[in-house]
């Protein structure tokens, strides 16, 4: 959890440059028309970097959409053969960056829940959640990973039937 | 489910089936139960009928070519006798002899004199010395039959090498009987004393006798031995099982390893520039 430490850095820095700035403004006190022409043109330089500014957020929020984009299908063919993973609509990127949540709730119930994938290991079926809060998404697993499960209860059955013989004996 | 494990599972219910046969003639019956057991066409029915005294007709099927099929058994005034399948190897009748042979206070073992043990004879002797544990030598005895068939000199150097090739593999040599049943058949029904006589029919009779079985003892003896095979079985069917599972779910791991991999960058990348976008967001303020 590397974020609250970066936010602190980031206020602290923050700190500095108001400080900075309110000297800055002290400074510049004496003069007339002189006065009003730099006054004009700092205010256009500020309101220049305003947009700027509020151009740059808008360039790291595409950025980030960008890079979801680009990395469904990489998510996509990671599950291949496991679960198939079909993106909904031509955006299916669907977190946000200025979002200060983590990320979006959960849907309700969730895939896992849906398929009783409990049996996946359990960061695995946490990155599952995830994927699904993150995108826009339904998953289907395979026939194949779906034998798991079955097989692994039988062995169990066959476990607890075992016991119970040795213990008879 | 794997070869492995359904042939460890069938194995479990044989033995599971053993013991519970086993179990449930400790409190019934307590006559001796004495099986005939050995390789098919042996002469073991007709043994049978002679012990038993059937003479005109038979109790027990016999013929030239393969013949009893399920256990069947008689009951005399001092013992219980039970016919066998032959055993031979390839078939799945083996295992109701082997549930036959599991029943047996005592077991003859028949076996013609065409040459040596041969190896699945000795391989289904071994089984059954196992499970008789300390009993085995006392009450396994060994029957060359059609004794008949063959110059004595013959059958008794075949007699020789069995009572060898039992030492060596069995480590011990059982009682051994040269019978045959048809001399005893026919001596019988003529009143040829001789015939009877060289049948060795009344000396195999005898010896049952002097053996006093202990049939308790001897079926203690029997569930000890199941119980500690079953125990064997049921731990390797465990292991087995728990190594399946291992298997299991270390290939899930593997399998989502790439899905983990992919999530978590994503995950550290998008940590990241929440953290760049914020810290920008603070500085434009
Ligand atoms: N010569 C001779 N033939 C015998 C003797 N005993 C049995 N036979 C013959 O051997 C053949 C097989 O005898 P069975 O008693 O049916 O043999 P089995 O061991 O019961 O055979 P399966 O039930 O098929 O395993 C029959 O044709 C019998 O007549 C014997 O003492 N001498
Ligand atoms: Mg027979």
């Amino acid at each position: 959890m590397a974020l609250p430490w970066l936010i602190g850095a980031a206020v602290v820095a923050l700190g500095a440059a108001a400080v900075s700035a309110f000297s800055d403004d002290s400074d510049s006190g004496s003069g007339g028309n002189g006065d009003e022409e730099r006054r004009r043109r700092e205010r256009a330089e500020q309101e220049r970097k305003a947009r700027a500014h509020k151009e740059k957020l808008e360039s790291m929020k595409e950025a980030f959409v960008q890079e979801g984009m680009q990395r469904a299908n990489d998510l996509q063919q990671s599950l291949e053969g496991q679960i198939k993973v079909i993106l909904l609509g031509n955006k299916p990127f669907k977190a946000i960056l200025d979002n200060d949540e983590e990320y979006h709730n959960p849907v309700s119930p969730t895939y896992v829940e849906v398929y009783d994938l409990q049996f996946l290991p359990q960061g695995t079926q946490d990155y599952l959640v995830k994927l699904e809060s993150l995108y826009d998404v339904e998953l289907e697993p395979e026939e194949e990973l779906m034998k798991v499960p079955v097989r692994l209860k039988e062995i169990d059955h066959k476990l607890a039937q075992l016991k119970a013989l040795r213990e008879k004996l | 489910m794997t070869a492995k494990d359904s042939m460890a599972s069938a194995d479990l219910d044989v033995l599971l089936k053993q013991a519970s046969d086993i179990l449930a003639r400790k409190q019934g019956q307590d006559k001796p139960v004495i099986a005939v057991w050995g390789m098919m066409n042996a002469g073991k029915s007709y043994l049978l009928n002679m012990l038993t005294h059937h003479y005109n007709a038979e109790y027990f099927p016999t013929k030239d070519t393969r013949e009893t099929a399920q256990l069947k058994q008689f009951e005399g005034e001092s013992y219980i006798f039970l016919d066998t399948p032959g055993l031979d190897a390839h078939d799945a009748d083996d295992q109701v002899a082997m549930d036959g042979a599991a029943k047996a206070d005592v077991v003859l073992f028949v076996h013609q004199p065409k040459g040596e043990l041969e190896k699945i004879e000795l391989d289904f002797l071994k089984q059954l010395k196992e499970s008789f544990g300390v009993y085995a030598e006392k009450n396994i005895v060994l029957v060359i039959s059609k004794a008949d068939a063959e110059s004595l000199e013959k059958i008794e150097q075949i007699e020789q090498k069995v009572l060898e090739q039992c030492h060596l593999h069995l480590g011990f040599a059982p009682e051994s009987f040269l019978i045959s049943g048809t001399r005893f058949h026919k001596g019988i029904q003529q009143h040829k004393d001789g015939l009877v006589k060289a049948s060795h029919l009344q000396e195999l009779k005898q010896h049952i006798e002097t053996l006093g079985i202990d049939v308790r003892a001897v079926r203690e003896e029997r569930i000890r031995h199941v119980q500690n095979t079953l125990l064997l079985e049921i731990s390797a069917a465990e292991e087995a099982l728990n190594d399946e599972k291992l298997q299991l779910e270390d290939n899930l791991y593997w399998n989502f390893a790439r899905f983990n991999d992919a999530m978590l960058s994503l995950d550290l990348s998008m940590t990241l520039k929440k953290v760049e976008y914020m810290n920008e967001r603070i500085l434009g303020e």
